[in-house]
């Protein structure tokens, strides 16, 4: 799931200065699981913006949608987005963008940091995992992702900087490379620390399209029309 | 607040009862249980025959005789080699599921009676001493004490002295020293031998153990509480151990023939799994209690599950022996006669908004609350309506109904003030401070004119928006007022109400507001002069 983090009031406030009616938009799915930006954070960051004398006179209100990844969602805002000259979005970047595009006339500012792809520990308490390398090789790796959990990103491991338990940056890093080598050990399946994972092909970092097999002529389509 | 006429609702529950650990509280309380009409199983899981009552030969008769009790009892089926892996569904309707020898089963219960033993763990290291035949731990002497050839071994031919050392590598209960002095009258009592007790904390509180002391004394026992630990070792065979002497004020030594040394008392290995298993919360030695003065004498933090004899702490046998009686009528009260009223202010999920988070579910106190069909539910019979879900909930998807996100609202407006006489709002807890305001106005203490009370049922219910939802609305100060720590009766309601407003107090300095006008106080009902100063305090704070 995609965590992130609220953005400190002050930058918050920096963004909306001098606009008069701004409607806090949260969303219903990643951001409100990891307690960023649901509902209620949605109302809390209201109440904050009302309360503090640097923003006083303008007017804040809020409105959560159940995901804004999803123009169909979006659109249920769009009779109301007209009366506010700003939105603060509580989604994550991509849905900060889809909502600035649909909503292009009307500055719509980002209220979070999109932190990470990760896992929930408990309640508020949050870890990357995953950092959509696009070649995953969490198969070799006894399922411990070596991109994001080893401080080097290395594909093949561990380096010379192990401390066995820990990583040689930080006592406190533990080094992902020695945990892939104790479970694959456990699981009797540790030749394959062996096998060479080739260098991933980081190029594919730019903008990246997704059409899933099966839904390529769909797409085509689409796009034509 | 506005209170809903209490509505009774009817449920169904299930009669069957299952009982974890087949030692003596396990097999009492199955028995009582049994009589009350209720199938019981027994499952010999943790505690079986000796951990609780190794030390005492005639519990272990009485063990014998429960078990035979139990065997032949037609509603309790005991079950050997049994573990209880899964515990799902409700209070009142849970799912166990077990594991037995012949592989595993699913059964429908409605309670669990938890009845685990504890582990005697030996000191020898503290003492740095090695177990030999002249140093015994006090569980190997009251092995050799069960039958003539072990207690012709501790005579040893002509006779001996043995010095018990008690106290001092462990914190020392009442079961520790009750198997010292019992040991020792034993040892007393053989031909030509002699018992020393030096003991460090000597803890006599429970039932007729001062009268053990005393009796011990009276029978030639010599008890001495050495100034600081008392050094033992073996020099060249011979053992010698020399300490502080009180009463004659000088170093004293002793050469005993043989030194028995103290155990001390851990929970059983299973009741670690059995916490997460149950969900249910322990204390910090891992026994499955905490001191909450608010919890029945064998309630746990889970309606439905409770916790018996020396899966709670520790007990002496007959004390753990005697809990039966209170988990047969907990049982009955919980589980009538499979039909149940439930009333109160309860929990309830919107489905339509909740995201499946589990933060519901992780913050329940009570373990309320599951999912089903990828909505959270919560179980009416299980909720204790402390609102701490409601006010963690990230969309607002669960109101407590009597405390609605709208009638706190409401009741918020109502009260702030107006411009010129801003409120001070105490949002009070009903367990606590609503009480030590009640009686600080009964008792006629100066009170501030504008302190207006908001009445929550746990300081856990009052969320973030709340309090900023007081500023805005023009509130002049916010208290909030809860129980003392480790004693909320929603377990930690009071501690995350703490967590939530030092989390706000925060952001008002980030947002250039005043946090000093946002107060948190623990406070017991019987604190009503308390209330008066705090309210005071703040009154006259905010007037500069
Ligand atoms: S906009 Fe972002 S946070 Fe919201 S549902 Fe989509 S991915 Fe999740
Ligand atoms: S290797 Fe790591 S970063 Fe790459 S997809 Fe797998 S989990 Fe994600
Ligand atoms: S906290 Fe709210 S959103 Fe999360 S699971 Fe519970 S009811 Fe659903
Ligand atoms: S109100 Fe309290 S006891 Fe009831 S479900 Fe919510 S957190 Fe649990």
């Amino acid at each position: 799931m995609i965590i992130a983090e609220r953005k400190p009031i002050p930058e918050i406030q920096s963004f909306v200065a001098g606009y008069h009616k701004v409607l806090v938009v949260g969303c219903g799915t990643c951001v409100a699981v990891c307690l960023a930006g649901g509902s209620k954070e949605a109302e809390i960051l209201t109440n904050e913006l009302t309360l503090s004398p640097k923003t006083a006179g303008a007017r804040f209100e809020s409105r959560t949608l159940e995901r804004q990844c999803d123009m169909e969602f979006l659109s249920e805002l769009d009779e109301q987005a007209a009366e506010y000259d700003a939105l603060l979005s509580m989604a994550c970047g991509a849905g900060v963008q889809l909502l600035a595009e649909r909503f292009s006339r009307i500055p719509v500012f980002p209220a979070v940091n999109t932190s990470c792809i990760g896992v929930n520990r408990s309640v508020g308490w949050y870890e990357e995992n995953c950092r959509a390398c696009g070649t995953c090789v969490l198969a070799l790796t006894a399922g411990i992702c070596p991109v994001t959990r080893c401080a080097k990103g290395l594909f093949n491991g561990p380096c010379g900087g192990t401390n066995i338990t820990s990583c040689e940056i930080h006592p406190d890093q533990p080094c992902a490379w020695h945990m892939i080598y104790e479970r694959l050990a456990a699981q009797d399946r540790l030749q394959q620390i062996m096998e060479i994972s080739p260098a991933n092909d980081w190029r594919n970092q730019q903008p990246r399209t997704i059409v899933q097999p099966g839904y390529e002529e769909r797409t085509s389509a689409l796009k034509e029309q | 607040m506005t209170q809903h006429a209490t509505q009774q609702t009817e449920f169904t529950v299930t009669t069957k009862v299952l009982v974890i650990g087949a030692g003596l509280s396990g097999l009492a309380s199955a028995e009582k249980i049994a009589e009350q009409g209720y199938q019981v199983l027994v499952l010999d899981q943790g505690a079986r025959d000796d951990a609780e009552c190794c030390y005492d030969p005639e519990m272990n008769t009485v063990l014998q005789d429960l078990r035979n009790k139990a065997q032949q009892h037609s509603s309790i089926s005991l079950k050997t080699g049994a573990r209880l892996k899964q515990l799902t569904g409700f209070s009142g309707n849970f799912q166990a599921s077990l594991e037995l020898d012949t592989g595993t089963e699913q059964l429908d219960i409605g309670a669990v009676v938890l009845a685990t033993g504890y582990r005697c763990l030996p000191l020898f290291e503290h003492y740095n001493l090695r177990p030999g035949k002249t140093v015994l731990s006090i569980g190997d002497l009251e092995k050799l004490l069960t039958d003539e050839t072990g207690k012709a071994q501790i005579k040893n031919g002509s006779g001996a002295s043995i010095a018990f050392l008690s106290g001092f590598g462990d914190e020392g209960n009442p079961v520790a020293t009750e198997r010292v002095l019992k040991s020792a009258m034993a040892v007393q009592e053989l031909e030509q031998c002699k018992a020393y007790v030096l003991a460090g904390n000597v803890k006599v509180g429970a039932d007729g153990m001062e009268r053990l002391f005393t009796r011990a004394r009276n029978q030639g026992v010599t008890c001495i509480k050495p100034e600081g630990p008392p050094e033992a070792a073996i020099r060249d065979g011979v053992l010698n151990i020399s300490f502080k002497d009180p009463t004659l004020r000088q170093d004293v030594n002793l050469a005993p023939d043989c030194i028995v040394l103290e155990e001390s008392i851990a929970p059983d290995m299973e009741n670690e799994r059995l916490r997460e298993v149950l969900r249910i919360d322990a204390d910090d030695q891992g026994f499955l209690q905490t001191g909450n003065v608010h919890r029945l004498p064998v309630g746990t933090n889970r309606e439905g599950i409770f916790a018996s004899g020396t899966s709670a702490a520790v007990k002496t046998p007959e004390q753990a022996i005697r809990d039966a009686a209170d988990v047969a009528l907990q049982v009955r009260e919980f589980l009538g006669n499979g039909t149940i009223q439930v009333s109160g202010s309860k929990a309830v999920v919107d489905e339509g908004r909740c995201v499946i988070c589990l933060t519901c579910y992780r913050c329940c106190p009570h373990g309320a609350i599951a999912w089903e069909a990828k909505k959270a539910v919560i179980s009416p019979i299980a909720c204790q309506g402390c609102g701490i879900c409601a006010a963690e909930c990230p969309m607002d998807a669960i109101q407590l109904l009597d405390y609605t996100d709208e009638a706190m609202h409401s009741a918020i407006q109502e009260q702030v003030g107006t411009a010129e006489q801003p409120s001070i709002l105490a949002f009070c807890c009903q367990n606590s401070a609503f009480e030590a305001a009640q009686t600080a106005h009964k008792m006629g203490l100066e009170l501030p004119d504008r302190l207006r009370l908001i009445e929550v049922p746990c300081a856990g219910k009052i969320d973030v928006e709340d309090i900023l939802r007081s500023f805005t609305s023009g509130a002049g100060a916010v208290l909030v007022l809860a129980c003392h720590e480790g004693n909320c009766q929603s377990e930690r309601g009071s501690t995350y109400a703490s967590w939530r407003i030092r989390e706000i107090q925060k952001r008002l300095k980030a947002l250039g507001f005043d946090d000093k006008r946002l107060v948190f106080a623990n406070l017991a009902s019987n604190m009503p002069r308390e209330f008066a100063t705090i309210t005071q305090d703040l009154a006259s704070r905010i007037s500069h």
